[in-house]
């Protein structure tokens, strides 16, 4: 089996989520095969988990003020800011036949690529279940997984470098959710390669396609037409569309 | 009326959980928070389970109707069990 590396993309958020769900289509369909993208996000901007309320997380009026886009995702887990900048996000989309059905896994399998590419820049990252990987604790990456129609999806994030004023000035942070985790303040919550090694995002961007294409025959093709033009429009019908976002 | 509880699950996700009810039975629910849940649609499902449940339904046989119900459709909840989850709901109506 071949699987497709796309060559790395920047768009709106609703773009790169419809991107997601326009391969995912194709691959249930059996019109595409298993796929592996990189991309970044431009404008800045913040996705949302399906299950959380909007206004819970998401300062509206700080993104509106800076121009950050906002999305919510198909996947569930939390709210993340992709820096347009800052971070190089990832999807793997394949039949669930490829990945496997168990969902914790498959997890464990995917944040191991995202911890070998880590690894090869001198970093020392490990699982943290249910869907994140840290370096001495901290997130570096994380990801959010769905199936439907036997499709696996699972998008990630890996933190390049952070402005971590910017972050929480977007983002409202429930300090519930740092109780358990033993540390005081979200900014120590997370890390990002460049503070932790030094390496530049191009480095990175080689180190993450490296492991991630490892032992899998690949070749890079841009997505066919008819994916483009689903994406188009699940672009502005679901994934630009307010009563999407505000859907809870 | 509304009743609202929240709950970062040991070991688990983020689980809020915003109830309407007429002092007898729970009229209105809605979950939110950064959990996962198969298919994503069946948070529906889950739902309108705890529609017309009565608010002094104890917390054991809360589990085991979410229990049931999610196991009957299919839906897989990960960050949160059916404990979890009935246990958050007791917190919001007592």
């Amino acid at each position: 089996m071949r699987w497709r590396l796309l060559p790395f993309g920047k768009h709106r958020a609703a773009m790169n989520m419809a991107i997601d769900e326009a391969i995912s289509e194709a691959v249930a369909r059996g019109a595409a095969p298993p796929t592996i993208r990189f991309y970044a996000w431009e404008p800045s901007a913040v996705s949302i988990g399906r299950f959380q309320r909007l206004q819970d997380e998401v300062d509206l009026e700080e993104c509106a003020r800076q121009g950050v886009d906002v999305v919510r995702r198909r996947t569930g887990g939390g709210a993340v800011f992709h820096d347009s900048e800052g971070e190089i996000t990832y999807s793997v989309i394949a039949p669930e036949a490829v990945m496997g059905s168990g969902i914790q896994a498959s997890y464990r399998e995917v944040c191991g690529w995202v911890i070998d590419a880590l690894g090869e820049l001198g970093m020392e990252a490990e699982y943290a279940p249910i869907n994140d990987v840290t370096v001495g604790g901290r997130k570096i990456s994380g990801c959010a997984q769905t199936r439907r129609d036997g499709v696996f999806l699972q998008h990630g994030t890996v933190l390049h470098d952070l402005d971590v004023r910017r972050m929480f000035a977007v983002l409202r942070v429930d300090r519930l959710k740092l109780e358990d985790k033993a540390i005081a303040t979200a900014a120590e919550r997370v890390a990002s390669v460049r503070m932790l090694s030094g390496a530049g995002k191009a480095e990175l961007l080689d180190s993450l396609h490296r492991s991630f294409c490892r032992g899998k025959e690949w070749v890079e093709t841009p997505l066919t037409s008819g994916e483009a033009a689903r994406a188009a429009e699940l672009a502005s019908a679901r994934y630009g569309d307010r009563e999407w976002t505000f859907l809870r | 009326m509304e009743a609202f509880a929240r709950r970062k699950v040991p070991g688990g996700k983020l689980l809020s959980v915003r109830l309407q009810h007429d002092g007898e039975r729970v009229t209105g629910a809605e979950l939110s928070g950064d959990f996962f849940l198969f298919p994503e649609e069946s948070i529906a499902v889950v739902e309108s389970a705890l529609v017309g449940m009565p608010r002094s339904l104890d917390e054991a046989s809360l589990a085991a109707m979410i229990a049931e119900r999610m196991e009957r459709e299919g839906i897989t909840a990960i960050g949160f069990t059916p404990r979890d989850l009935a246990s958050v709901i007791r917190e919001a109506l007592d």
